[in-house]
């Protein structure tokens, strides 16, 4: 993403073009949030407090199941798709309209390759917390982090976009082992608080 | 330093945007409270961060 949407902010005003992506991304994040999150209302209202033990099991269960994947500790095939966000939205949508889409297809998290397997605990936790501010406040988080992070490498990359994708990617198996730890952190603290 | 300055501003408003998110939302719901959905924000917050260079 930062390949493609790097050399795109030269063309136009590059604020106006990250702001779209930020903006895309917390719709996403948003959008998703609010659909699972009344799906969880609607299990809530089935199952009652009961999905709070249920949430309590799940949830942490698949957080150490993939933070075990993530780390490397179990060897198993990751659930993921091929698709990823269409490179060419920019000129059948037009310039800016293209990158909010963007913003918007990576916000809402699973539409698209999943890099990390605690990435679908997002999604499983704003569903089964059965609420819907704190599922809009799960993926909306997601998708403005992930946005942000974009802006953050287009904006330190100095016009030099391969150069930073490269300096990324080395550093793939590196993030997937943080993101592993910090899923292990997180099951440990929701089983404790 | 100004790369390393502007990186952390931008994890810092992340992270600020993650807390009253978490705030917000967990007042909403007493049965899981502020703590765990400080945690789950927080998750997503380090995901979300960490997937720039997916596509």
């Amino acid at each position: 993403m930062v390949g493609q949407i790097g050399p795109l902010v030269q063309v136009g005003r590059k604020k106006t073009a990250l702001a779209l992506h930020v903006l895309g991304g917390v719709a996403g994040g948003l959008a998703i949030g609010v659909v699972l999150g009344f799906l969880g209302v609607l299990l809530r209202a089935a199952i009652g407090d009961a999905l709070d033990t249920v949430f309590l099991i799940v949830v942490p269960s698949a957080l150490i199941y993939a933070a075990l994947v993530d780390l490397g500790l179990l060897p198993v095939r990751s659930l993921t798709w091929v698709r990823q966000t269409p490179g060419d939205w920019t000129c059948s949508m037009g310039h800016y309209p293209g990158i909010f889409a963007w913003g918007f297809d990576l916000g809402l998290g699973v539409t698209t390759r999943i890099p990390y397997q605690t990435l679908l605990v997002l999604p499983l936790s704003a569903f089964l917390v059965g609420d819907l501010g704190t599922a809009v406040a799960i993926t909306t988080a997601y998708g403005a982090a992930r946005a942000l992070a974009v802006v953050a490498a287009v904006t330190s990359a100095k016009d030099d976009f391969p150069a930073v994708c490269d300096a990324i990617s080395e550093r793939v198996l590196t993030l997937k082992k943080l993101v592993g730890a910090s899923a292990l952190v997180i099951a440990a603290l929701i089983v404790i608080s | 330093m100004a790369r390393t300055a502007r990186v952390g501003g931008i994890v810092g408003l992340a992270g600020a945007f993650g807390l009253v998110a978490a705030m917000l939302a967990g007042e909403t719901n007493p049965s899981l409270g502020v703590p765990t959905v400080f945690v789950l924000v927080s998750l997503s917050l380090v995901v979300g961060l960490s997937t720039a260079a997916s596509p």
